[in-house]
């Protein structure tokens, strides 16, 4: 996740490495990955999407609160360096099926903690691109829903509401999406929606810590 | 929390930091909230604290009840924001009880602490149709995890809350009956 690379490059440039430095770190990185079976462009893409989110920021990126992008302003340098470095040691596997599946436990706790960061644009651009890698994800489509939903500018009720469809209608959706769609048809005075997505979100989730709250709402709405 | 002890440290030995007991008996926090305490508190007064009022019977860092009376429509609940680079968290008199709740996380977490919701329920506060929440969360600077309960409504757009958070070992059982009896006690002006 994002805020975890983020803290991994404010480590890094903590300390302060010299340019040269960096480059070597790189490109002994670059070997390494390759290596040990890893496709090293993968390198450069860890870059690029990280700065696409940054860049997703109100603020572009410029008050980032990451140094290394104060002091170290060759970053796309950086991306197209790690990339030349990959294409001189071709081959290897993303692995990405693998590294889905291996991260299938965490995922839905990684992005309840994606979404409390409060860096809704980011949150967006991250799941969009996640989307577009596995459209058939639910949680990621329930976790932009959120993103939109909690950042309630112009037309994110609507950009909410259809991810919150779409995850409900794939299946396998995390229950809180039935929670957030009955919060989206309450702001729109849609009780008798809103009502049926809190008792549905109910059913999925009777345990949940805050199944009295919601029961209570699912009272209020049915006066 | 690290922020508070470091500023409180710094504070304290600027002579800034002023602890004053609260009396036994009627006490008002703000305009149109008003508790009755069956005991003495120490109320922890400092620049930079706020909008809530900080009560312990431990001293801080080891316990602390926050008092909001009377939160307006876009008030940040926690000292310090506007311009720093933490997430600010704002009061909407839209909010529903969860909402509130996880704004309160917000506030809880932004030193990156681990916030965890054991129980949200309706309950009533000062007269009011609030909430009751029970939490866990567990300290970044020194991980020490600390049980919580906290208690909210809201009233003519405004926020009233009750917020109590000490270590799980020993200390929240020993004052939490206390901080019930607080709670019941509390009483909003219409």
């Amino acid at each position: 996740m994002p805020g975890a690379v983020g803290q991994l490059v404010l480590l890094a440039s903590a300390f302060g490495y010299s340019r040269d430095q960096e480059r070597e770190a790189d490109r002994v990185g670059v070997i390494l990955m390759r290596n040990a079976g890893y496709d090293p462009a993968e390198a450069a893409n860890v870059w690029s999407n990280l700065l696409a989110e940054i860049k997703a920021r109100p603020d572009g990126g410029e008050e980032s609160g990451i140094p290394m992008f104060a002091t170290h302003p060759g970053v796309d340098e950086r991306r197209e360096t790690l990339a030349a470095l990959a294409k001189e040691a071709p081959g290897g596997a993303a692995n990405a099926d693998t590294w889905r599946e291996r991260i299938r436990p965490f995922r839905r706790e990684w992005l309840a903690e994606e979404l409390k960061r409060g860096q809704h644009e980011e949150s967006i651009a991250l799941l969009t691109r996640m989307i577009s890698d596995s459209p058939s994800q639910p949680d990621y489509l329930y976790a932009r829903g959120e993103a939109y939903r909690l950042r309630a500018k112009d037309k994110d009720l609507d950009a909410a509401l259809a991810d919150f469809q779409a995850a409900a209608t794939l299946g396998g959706e995390p229950p809180e999406t039935h929670r957030a769609l009955a919060m989206v048809y309450r702001q729109r005075s849609q009780f008798a929606e809103a009502r049926a997505s809190f008792q549905r979100y109910l059913e999925a989730a009777p345990a949940a810590p805050d199944s009295l709250m919601i029961q209570s709402y699912v009272e209020e709405l049915g006066k | 929390m690290k922020r508070l002890t470091i500023a409180l440290c710094a504070l304290t030995l600027a002579g800034c930091v002023a602890m004053a007991k609260v009396e036994t008996g009627d006490r008002a926090i703000g305009d149109r909230l008003a508790v009755k305490l069956d005991g003495a508190w120490n109320h922890l007064e400092a620049p930079g604290l706020g909008p809530a009022q900080t009560w312990t019977m431990e001293g801080l860092p080891i316990d602390q009840l926050l008092l909001y009376s009377g939160i307006k429509d876009g008030e940040l609940v926690h000292a310090g924001g506007a311009g720093g680079k933490q997430k600010d968290f704002a009061f909407r008199s839209n909010m529903q009880a969860h909402e509130i709740v996880a704004m309160f996380e917000g506030m809880l977490t932004r030193d990156g602490s681990s916030f965890r919701l054991v129980k949200l329920e309706p309950s009533s506060f000062g007269g009011l149709k609030g909430f009751r929440f029970d939490y866990v969360l567990t300290r970044k600077v020194d991980n020490v995890v600390l049980s919580g309960v906290g208690y909210g409504g809201v009233s003519k757009g405004e926020l009233f809350a009750i917020l109590y958070m000490a270590p799980r070992l020993g200390f929240f059982a020993r004052h939490a009956p206390r901080v019930e009896r607080i709670v019941q006690s509390a009483r909003v002006k219409e």
